[in-house]
């Protein structure tokens, strides 16, 4: 698997301006980046996860040539962002706002035909991929209508077309899911599954973890604009020694009690659970294994960040 | 099957019109005002004509000159400012196509429908004062006009990037479109100002694009006139891509 997205060392600081009186204003100065690093290759689904303000959309913008970093450099399919912008550009599709970024008069599809007319794709063929697109988005029968009347559902599912409007090998989704049902939801994640599967790269950012979880390869966890930790959620998982819950349930005088243990071997506790309820003449009903969640790991890691 | 800048550009036209045309009143502001406008203007200048056919016909580019010049060097800001506004700036900015002809494409839409609305509201006055010839003479100065337009966008490109680096329309505008009207020289006799302020005049392109306009019209040597405006095209086009690129650039650091 080659690489689809190379960060290195990318390092952002802003300034900002806080007032201190009528006229007086006070220079400060953001670390919005301290040198994150990261691989995404193709095929696969990189999940950047991060508390508000880690530097998550920091990173996705100079990635998609929006920002220059200070420091460090990006390459996305080979080429550099900052001396390479054109051709990172045709590269990769982008989602930043799910909610907003079309014109609110122009229907679903004008919408799709314009951007993709900007990507340089002719009018015949920008209007077979509009209708292409907002069928595999289930936009079909809301294609004429004007944006404004859309549901920020619709809309999310509208901006992930645009991204795919001139077929780019690198996906950037930032927050796609956000504000979606639980069905449009799904089929997102479905929907970037498939496109993964056909050897697009995607980088994924999200809010919801056990979305992350489900959907992605690989995870980086970006905390005060550092990368603190990095890996498939099971080696996160393992890296930062969390624990299984196993659970024997037995029927003890015709009560059910629960024997529970925390574990990083959880098949050897459960062999071991069992094996002790059955010395002891006990009846096993159920057993269970409650593996470490994302979200635990999400906490632990920030939480030991001081944050 | 992919196209050029061309391609584009015309596509932006057309999404530029279409938007305009969707909005409350935007048939009206296509279609009747710069009708409305470029007749009211011919109406008041006709008053002229009982003076002198050539009053007249210095009134009535002066007024076009002024009122495309205004079109063309705020209409790309505003639309960038609209843009980001409705969260559609980033998408235009990492379109392979480039902001300079979406930019162009935005002011170029609204430019070309209020030429048509003067072209068609002077054809009657010029035809009555100069005959046909008049008409062909108005074909050059429109061609003028088009050229015309070049340095007046590279002053666009330059307003375009104030306003991304200031993140303020309004002030902006509020400065540049007063000084533009007093230094256009298109609406009033050039000679009644001070040198120094004339001389900014004489450098700024809508002096320039009315002048060779008008001796076109008037039938008089003006071949030095165009290279004047062609000579200010260039200059003004590389400065406002020079300043734009930088500007942008420095957006770009500083975060969209």
């Amino acid at each position: 698997m080659g690489v689809a997205i190379e960060a290195y060392g990318l390092r952002k600081r802003f300034i900002s301006y806080e007032r201190v009186g009528f006229l007086k204003r006070r220079r400060v100065t953001i670390e919005a980046l301290r040198g994150v690093s990261f691989r995404v290759g193709w095929g696969e689904v990189y999940g950047l996860l991060g508390p508000n303000g880690a530097g998550k959309t920091t990173t996705v913008k100079i990635l998609a040539t929006l920002l220059i970093p200070d420091g460090g450099y990006a390459l996305v399919n080979g080429y550099d962002t900052v001396k390479q912008p054109q051709a990172v550009r045709r590269s990769i599709g982008l989602v930043l706002y799910p909610d907003k970024g079309f014109y609110s008069r122009l229907s679903g599809y004008e919408n799709l035909v314009y951007f993709g007319r900007l990507y340089g794709l002719d009018k015949r063929t920008a209007q077979a991929r509009a209708r292409e697109l907002l069928e595999i988005v289930g936009l079909r029968e809301a294609m004429d209508r004007p944006y404004e009347e859309y549901s920020l559902g619709m809309r999310a599912r509208l901006a992930i077309a645009r991204a795919l409007m001139h077929d780019p090998p690198i996906l950037i989704l930032d927050e796609p899911t956000i504000g979606l049902d639980p069905l449009s939801a799904r089929e997102v994640r479905e929907l970037v599954r498939k496109l993964s599967k056909e050897g697009k790269a995607v980088l994924f950012t999200s809010h919801n973890l056990w979305e992350v979880e489900e959907v992605c390869d690989r995870v980086g966890i970006i905390n005060n604009g550092s990368m603190v930790i990095e890996g498939s959620p099971r080696d996160i998982k393992d890296m930062l020694g969390l624990k299984y819950v196993v659970e024997v349930e037995v029927l003890v005088n015709g009560h059910v009690e629960v024997l529970r243990e925390e574990t990083l071997t959880p098949v050897h506790t459960l062999r071991k659970l069992i094996n002790e309820a059955e010395a002891r003449g006990l009846n096993v009903i159920r057993v269970r294994i409650n593996e470490p969640s994302l979200e635990e790991v999400f906490v632990r890691v920030v939480r030991s960040e001081g944050r | 099957m992919r196209v050029g800048k061309l391609g584009a550009l015309y596509a932006v036209m057309i999404n530029e019109l279409r938007i305009i045309s969707r909005e409350p009143g935007g048939l009206a502001l296509l279609v009747i005002l710069p009708y409305f406008i470029a007749g009211g203007t011919a109406f008041i200048a006709s008053f002229f004509t009982r003076v002198t056919v050539g009053t007249f016909t210095r009134q009535f580019l002066g007024f076009e000159v002024l009122m495309l010049s205004l079109i063309m060097v705020q209409v790309g800001a505003r639309f960038l400012w609209e843009e980001r506004n409705g969260g559609r700036l980033e998408f235009l900015l990492i379109s392979p196509v480039g902001m300079y002809v979406i930019l162009f494409g935005t002011s170029l839409t609204m430019v070309l429908v209020n030429v048509g609305a003067f072209t068609v509201a002077s054809l009657p006055v010029l035809y009555l004062n100069y005959g046909f010839v008049g008409m062909v003479k108005l074909a050059l100065a429109l061609l003028l006009l088009f050229i015309g337009l070049f340095p007046l966008y590279g002053i666009g490109l330059i307003i375009a990037g104030l306003i991304m680096r200031f993140n303020d329309a309004n002030a902006v505008m509020n400065i540049i479109a007063p000084i533009l009207t007093i230094l256009s020289g298109s609406t009033y006799p050039v000679y009644v100002l001070p040198w120094w302020v004339r001389d900014l005049v004489y450098i700024l392109p809508m002096y320039q694009t009315f002048y060779s306009m008008y001796m076109e019209i008037t039938g008089r040597a003006y071949v030095h006139l165009v290279i004047n405006l062609i000579l200010s095209a260039v200059i003004y086009l590389l400065l406002g891509g020079t300043i734009y690129a930088n500007l942008e650039k420095d957006f770009r650091k500083k975060g969209v």
